[in-house]
């Protein structure tokens, strides 16, 4: 990395340079701040501390499992765990992880801009969201909810008498953060775009992140409004969902489901588009076929408004409402796989270099290969009654968001930490963490498919005997992948304090992040660049003119 | 924050915003009316579908209003934000239609006759 001579070379110039990190102090200048890059970090703090918290959730759940008859705790506790773990997770972890930490710190910067479209709604969107997670963490302190994510009517409107309208209202103010920060980014990605940035000279990341943000506006209010109805149902009984006062609980897995599918994809989408900028970065070719993967993202948001149904194939849903959900849900499978064929084909004589952050992304096209294909034995309506609610759709979705979105989250976090810090982090300890989460990730959730398949219901604090050899195993995978996570932890906060600086552009990358100084100037460009080139044209000129590199 | 903006509120300018002030309460009291309505309607048994029928009419009346001229709709020529509302109708109409075919063919659990096996094996 000729560390010496950069040190050498860079003290004097480094020590002196002003960028967004140093060019203000103090607690104010970051809680009042309106630049994105630092709105970028209030999001990497706040959503890193809800992942250790539904992380915790998770090792209390996997303690349980390792006996039959539950280690740890009581059922009614285990209850409220898996609801925390979920419900922390998607919603203050997984939903806005990629978006508000890469998406806010990296659209001005990859599509030549100064800042967001509305700097101001940005910070709005951090408070919203603040208040929304203190909202929850209220709730778990205050005797926590033990409906599942899912919130499901009858239960969570008559029967349970947990804090139903705390989480209620979190997740319904977690809705509105979403919708403010999908519309600064569509606005920002229309209106704010370099001279010569055309939408095809678009990295694909700006592609998902732009389709991303419409579902988060298109699905966000639907949930919103379900929580309301929810809450105005258990506090003035009102009949919208419970029978007995003239409602249908169907009509609410209706209204819950699309906005979840859709969510599903709110929390790939942007990974997907983080794999394809790795893909491209660390084999040193374009994209293959470009338009089809960027047009792909948008055939898989309109499509994931099409399927919610199959999540309710055994609720009591029409048997032809089923047929369609399950065509539908088929259907999604041909613009997944034209994202993965296009990614191997770029592979494909490409010069592969395997940094972490391309582990990260071949780790990624392999599970989530599995969790879309095991998505199609769900979406089958005979197969899905076999399977609904077993092990077997929690180690699918498991694919999908650890295998998929985590993975593609890991990968883009170190592939930009150095443009973020300024620092580079020890490539040879974020090999190896790499590869623990991997073999972690699959040691945990690959037994799961099995005990789905031999019947073990989800959600349960206890389980038949026979099941605790596989449960031992997907106990033992988690602590592996904890220690995989815990890794990063340390030494990306080593990093910034000890790494070497990493200088503009240590991968040798395209894309206009890589031409202005790491940490990036406050307003990111000394001068706005003019695009001239295509995205990911190696082994051409520089992409840019006209740019004042550090 | 283009509201306070000092620079030269013209004469016309503060005029159309006085006839402003006044459709919105005209509206808002419209809106009060047509919630009224619905409350006394809903005292009054029309017969069978007849009640949600109204009562949906009126909310969507009620929507419409505020979706025209609230959320300024009604003098919308921008292209974009044309497509952008005919977007967000179209995605609440595949939740109502979609839901509501479930709810309509909830009950038909046997196929026509013709279609089972018996029909073309007697
Ligand atoms: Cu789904």
């Amino acid at each position: 990395m000729g560390t010496g001579n950069s040190i050498a070379l860079s003290k004097p110039g480094e020590e002196y340079r002003v960028h967004y990190l140093n060019a203000k102090y103090g607690i104010k200048s970051w809680l009042l701040t309106t630049d994105h890059k630092r709105i970028a970090w209030l999001y990497f703090i706040s959503t890193s501390f809800f992942f250790v918290i539904g992380g915790l959730a998770a090792t209390f759940m996997r303690l349980n499992l390792v006996s039959p008859q539950g280690a740890l705790v009581q059922p009614a506790t285990y209850n409220k765990l898996f609801t925390m773990h979920g419900t922390i997770m998607i919603f203050f972890f997984l939903a806005p992880a990629v978006p508000t930490v890469l998406g806010n710190f990296l659209i001005p910067m990859m599509i030549g801009a100064r800042d967001v479209a509305f700097p101001k709604l940005n910070l709005l969107s951090w408070y919203i969201f603040i208040t929304a997670g203190a909202t929850f963490l209220w709730c778990a302190i205050s005797g926590g909810v033990a409906t599942g994510w899912t919130f499901y009517t009858p239960l969570s409107s008559t029967y349970t008498n947990t804090h139903v309208i705390s989480a209620a209202m979190a997740v319904f103010i977690s809705g509105f953060s979403s919708i403010l920060t999908g519309l600064n980014f569509i606005v920002t990605i229309h209106k704010m775009r370099a001279p010569g940035m055309t939408w095809f000279r678009l990295p694909l990341f700006i592609w998902a992140l732009y389709a991303t943000s419409i579902i988060f506006i298109l699905a966000m209010p639907v949930i919103a409004i379900t929580m309301a109805l929810l809450v105005v149902e258990r506090i003035f009984h009102v009949g919208i969902f419970d029978p007995a006062l003239g409602g249908d609980p169907v009509l609410f897995q209706h209204l819950f489901w699309f906005f979840g599918h859709p969510e599903v994809y709110i929390l790939i989408l942007p990974s997907l588009g983080v794999i394809s900028e790795l893909i491209a970065a660390f084999s040193r070719r374009r994209v293959f076929g470009y338009e089809f993967v960027a047009f792909s993202s948008f055939a898989i948001a309109f499509i994931s408004f099409l399927v919610w149904g199959h999540h309710m194939f055994v609720s009591g849903q029409s048997i032809y409402a089923g047929i369609f959900f399950s065509a539908m849900t088929m259907a999604v499978a041909i613009p997944s796989a034209v994202k993965v064929f296009n990614w191997i084909a770029t592979l494909y004589k490409g010069s592969v270099a395997l940094d972490a952050p391309m582990l990260y992304a071949l780790g990624f096209i392999g599970l989530f290969t599995i969790g879309g294909l095991t998505g199609l034995y769900l979406a089958s309506t005979g197969l899905d009654i076999f399977l609904h609610d077993t092990y077997f759709v929690v180690a699918h979705f498991h694919y999908i968001m650890v295998g998929g979105a985590i993975m593609g989250y890991m990968g883009g976090l170190h592939y930009w930490w150095p443009k973020m810090t300024g620092k580079r982090y020890p490539e040879h300890w974020a090999r190896v963490a790499a590869l623990i989460i991997f073999i972690g990730f699959n040691l945990t959730f690959g037994p799961q498919f099995i005990l789905g398949v031999e019947g073990m219901p989800r959600r349960y604090a206890t389980y038949p005997p026979k099941f605790q050899f596989l449960n031992i195993m997907s106990s033992a995978g988690a602590s592996i992948l904890a220690v995989g996570y815990l890794l990063p932890a340390i030494y990306l906060l080593w990093s910034i304090k000890y790494g070497p600086a990493a200088g503009p552009n240590p991968w040798g990358a395209k894309g206009l992040e890589w031409t202005t100084a790491s940490p990036p100037p406050v307003h990111n460009f000394d001068v706005i660049p003019i695009v001239t080139e295509e995205a990911y044209a190696y082994g051409h000129e520089p992409a840019v003119v006209g740019s004042a590199a550090s | 924050m283009t509201q306070e903006a000092p620079s030269s509120p013209s004469a016309t300018a503060g005029f159309a915003h006085i006839e402003r002030k006044r459709l919105y309460i005209a509206i808002w009291i419209t809106l009060l009316c047509l919630t009224a309505l619905t409350t006394a309607v809903a005292y009054v048994d029309l017969g069978g579908a007849w009640n949600t029928v109204v009562a949906l009419l009126i909310a969507v009346g009620k929507a419409s209003i505020v979706v025209l001229f609230f959320m300024h709709v009604r003098h919308v020529i921008e292209r974009m934000i044309r497509v952008v509302i005919v977007a967000a109708i179209f995605f609440l109409a595949l939740l109502i239609i979609i839901t509501v075919a479930d709810i309509a063919t909830r009950g038909m659990l046997s196929s026509p006759h013709w279609l089972t096996p018996s029909f073309f094996l007697w």
